[in-house]
């Protein structure tokens, strides 16, 4: 299946070319998608406009994509042949194959033949997973077989396929079928378009009349003109809230979305009422109290005397909302003193809804209350009476209340319109999006795999039912693990390169996760081709909506670090070590040594000696002088060498200055003669240079745990043997007060001071 | 020519086959590929190794393609093949006492198959 791009931008696979393919190979895995496909899109991808060449073949669907599965390589060509280079064909094996071909593809792909007889997974199997992932709705599937006992047809269909085609093929047959099934699910693709969006049309429609009356009514009363809108979205966020918390009220999506819209008609009756009254400023006597309170019956009498559509439940509903929305629960309100659940539960919400707005808002007769003040009235009954369970529905929504009631700010309608439409659709039990949401699908499909294909990550998809994990097109060859693999936590080769014990780890964090957190890392070592590897895995854990949530499977990458580790490791050592001699450096070495001398005080635990030394190469500058610097540096290469040479492995070696070294070691014995067996495997020559050592030695008798103490002393040793004739030791206990007190006070000590015009560089 | 020759050499019935698949480029090529065809190996194969959902596969497929072809006399014998092996709920064949009988005569016609469309 070799070969690379053709010139064709959509890069068919050319059905006549079949014959010249290599024989099925038994045994092996062949792929099941045509790399050749893959390796086009992204030579398209480089090329200036694929945006818009990808997305012309996709939309206008020039060259719809056909996927054959079938075990018999055979039958895959003879199908591919009949049905003619008009198509794009792809070939799954098995069923196995179809589901990630299917899961890769999507939509993308216009129509299945499935054969039944498969190994692995067969054809129905292969149904039940599009039936489960609610494929079968949008990718029509012919079943190809030789099968005509009546029980696995009736199967067949209960499991959603469209169309038969019976063995033996007959070309004009196939052609037919093929192109029948894909006009037809082309033009309901197309109709579920116009569908939706005549829906979105008249909804929008609907809510501009329904809006322009009740600002008639507004207009009249002086009102915000918002006031309308406010109760709109009120009525909503508590109907909502109401359906989450309890279903004591049959409440579906589309009753909230229709009392919703006739809640905005609450009113109408005040078009009734005189002007005098209805904007009277400051308080009404009884008997304009008595006119204004008509409006309710009013408003419900109105909509009774509607000639035509009077039993629209629309209609039904702004009745209800317009007769009882100022009806209490408490049965004091008006115009027919309904108690409790007597009133309908649209024209409780509404109630409520009305009297927040009027709080918050300013009117002739009074100024606005806050949020926060106005909840309170309510909550204290200082304004209506209410229904307890819409009162706490009101304290769960109260936080949104504010931010969602953005006075002054049109814009709501909006969004409540595309909900509508949304919800609607979800309550006819179809979430079928129209074709234009599909190709956007596709669209980020492509990017998706683009970028993936890009990124030096191993992306992957893990669904729990059925278990299977599908790897990104990088990663199954970075791996060496083909592309999808059911039961992975089963999988021999999966868990060969992940580890049985990791993987169970990994398994049980993204089970521990929530909804809300569903975020996991975690590092582990992976072998990956027979090497092992430090892997980081970044994944997110997938839980449905209901309640409780259950686990639906996760995705997420795993990410190489094993060279950043060993890069990290390099850096560490660099960071100790001195890279001329590649013995540790002076700050290393003071860590090391203070952690193994202890602290003082606890001295009593630490009664082992350690011994410290520090040695100086006499004459070195001649070196560097005579023979040049090269050769200064194999000097101290080869004398870090001997002083490494001289010690345990686990005393510290040291370079703490140009040609300064240091030594500790413990020593439970007299030093003497280990700082003097020392001191004659250095001394020696090298190339014809002389090895003259200097060392002064500090040790931590006296109870001396203090590193730079100890270093002090040690330098201060060294300083008197030098000054003294070169070559040789002095231990600091050895020296005189006298000595000691004036090496305290000498400013300068070995290392910075007497000889190093003809020793250091 | 070759074509009905091979296909009389088999006992096949090109006439079918032609009213089916339209043009003998299509029916020679196939023909020929048909020699690529393993399904007879993984029946024999699986029929060792006692793996008989395998065994059925290879014989289903024997016989869908021969039928496709026109190769008459291996579809029927693959038929009857298929259907001995043809597995219940259970997982066991349906007649598995035939099977020594059957095969032979799959593998007969198979090889007749196999010398008919070396001709062409």
């Amino acid at each position: 299946m070799g070969g690379g791009c053709s010139s064709s931008p959509s890069c068919p696979r050319d059905s006549r070319g079949l014959a010249g393919d290599a024989p099925e190979p038994s045994g092996t895995h062949q792929r099941p998608i045509d790399k050749r496909e893959l390796e086009c899109e992204s030579t398209r991808a480089r090329s200036p406009g694929w945006k818009e060449l990808t997305i012309a073949t996709s939309l206008n669907h020039s060259k719809q994509t056909i996927l054959i599965v079938d075990d018999s390589m055979l039958n895959r060509a003879l199908l591919a042949d009949m049905i003619g280079d008009a198509y794009r064909i792809i070939e799954a094996e098995d069923g196995k194959q179809a589901v990630a071909a299917l899961q890769k593809e999507g939509t993308g792909i216009s129509l299945v033949l499935l054969d039944y007889v498969m190994p692995q997974m067969n054809g129905f199997d292969v149904l039940e997973v599009m039936n489960r992932n609610g494929w079968i709705k949008d990718i029509p599937v012919i079943m190809v077989s030789a099968e005509s006992d009546a029980a696995y047809i009736e199967r067949a269909y209960e499991l959603g396929v469209t169309d038969f085609i019976n063995r033996p093929y007959d070309v004009n047959i196939v052609r037919r079928r093929v192109m029948n099934t894909l006009m037809l699910y082309q033009k309901q693709r197309t109709l579920m378009g116009m569908v939706a969006d005549q829906v979105y049309e008249r909804e929008k429609s609907n809510n501009l009349m329904v809006y322009i009356l009740s600002h008639i009514v507004e207009f009249r009363n002086g009102e915000s003109g918002m006031h309308v809108l406010n109760v709109q979205a009120m009525t909503e966020m508590i109907l909502t809230q109401l359906a989450a918390m309890t279903d004591q009220y049959p409440l579906t999506t589309e009753d909230i979305s229709l009392i919703t819209m006739a809640s905005s008609l609450h009113d109408i009756g005040k078009i009734a009422i005189p002007e005098e009254v209805l904007n009277k400023p400051g308080r009404f006597t009884d008997e304009e109290f008595a006119i204004m309170k008509t409006h309710s019956a009013v408003g419900s009498d109105m909509l009774d005397d509607l000639e035509l559509y009077k039993d629209e439940k629309l209609v039904k509903l702004a009745r209800e909302i317009c007769r009882w929305h100022h009806e209490r629960y408490d049965g004091r309100g008006y115009p027919d003193g309904l108690v409790g659940d007597e009133i309908p539960i649209s024209a409780q919400v509404v109630a409520l809804a009305d009297v927040y707005d009027a709080l918050t808002s300013q009117r002739v007769y009074k100024p606005p209350f806050s949020h926060e003040e106005a909840l309170r009235m309510i909550r204290d009954g200082e304004c209506g009476a209410f229904n307890p369970l819409i009162l706490e529905c009101l304290t769960a929504v109260a936080d949104d209340l504010e931010s969602r009631l953005n006075r002054g700010v049109t814009g709501r309608e909006i969004s409540v319109e595309s909900l509508r439409v949304v919800d609607s659709a979800r309550d006819a039990g179809e979430t079928e999006a129209s074709s234009r949401t599909l190709e956007l699908l596709d669209y980020e499909r492509m990017k998706y795999h683009f970028f993936a294909s890009m990124s030096n990550e191993v992306q992957f998809e893990y669904t729990a039912e059925p278990p299977m994990i599908v790897l990104s097109d990088w990663g199954d060859r970075k791996l060496g693990l083909p592309e999808i693999i059911m039961d992975p936590y089963r999988d021999e080769a999966f868990c060969g390169v992940f580890g049985a014990d990791n993987l169970q780890e990994l398994c049980h964090r993204l089970r521990s996760t929530t909804a809300e957190e569903p975020l996991i890392d975690m590092e582990m070592e992976a072998t990956v081709g027979g090497e092992t590897r430090w892997l980081h895995v970044l994944a997110r854990a997938l839980w449905s909506d209901e309640n409780p949530p259950t686990y639906l499977g996760s995705l997420g990458k795993f990410v190489d670090i094993d060279d950043r580790q060993a890069e990290l490791h390099d850096l560490q050592f660099k960071a100790y070590h001195d890279p001329l001699t590649e013995v540790v450096n002076g700050a290393f070495a003071r860590k090391v040594i203070t952690e193994r001398l202890g602290t003082e005080g606890a001295c009593d635990r630490h009664d082992d000696r350690h011994v410290l030394i520090v040695c100086d190469l006499d004459f070195f500058k001649q070196a560097n002088d005579t023979h040049g610097h090269q050769f200064g540096d194999r000097v101290l290469q080869h004398f870090a060498d001997r002083l490494r040479d001289s010690v345990r492995s686990d005393d510290v070696v040291a370079r703490v200055g140009g040609d300064e070294f240091l030594l500790c070691m413990g020593c439970s014995v007299d030093p003497r003669p280990l700082v003097e067996r020392i001191h004659q495997s250095l001394e020696g020559e090298f190339e014809g240079f002389p090895l003259s050592v200097s060392m002064g030695v500090a040790t931590t008798d006296g109870g001396v745990r203090d590193y730079d103490e100890l270093f002090r002393r040690a330098d201060a040793a060294l300083y008197h043997k030098k000054r003294d004739g070169r070559g040789g030791y002095v231990f600091y206990d050895d020296l005189s007060d006298q000595e000691r007190a004036f090496s305290l006070d000498e400013p300068c000590t070995a290392l910075s001071g007497i000889d190093r015009n003809d020793s250091d560089q | 020519m070759s074509l009905e020759i091979a296909y009389a050499a088999m006992g096949g019935d090109l006439e079918t086959v032609r009213g089916r698949l339209l043009t003998d480029e299509r029916i020679e090529k196939f023909a020929k590929i048909f020699l690529q065809d393993t399904s007879l190996q993984t029946l024999e194969n699986a029929l060792e190794a006692g793996d008989f959902p395998e065994a059925y596969r290879g014989a289903h497929t024997l016989k869908g393609v021969s039928r496709d072809l026109g190769f008459t006399p291996l579809y029927e014998a693959s038929c009857a093949l298929s259907d001995a092996l043809r597995l219940d709920d259970a997982g066991t064949p349906a007649n598995l006492a035939a099977v020594p009988e059957l095969l032979p005569a799959v593998r007969a016609a198979h090889s007749l198959v196999v010398d008919s469309i070396a001709i062409i």
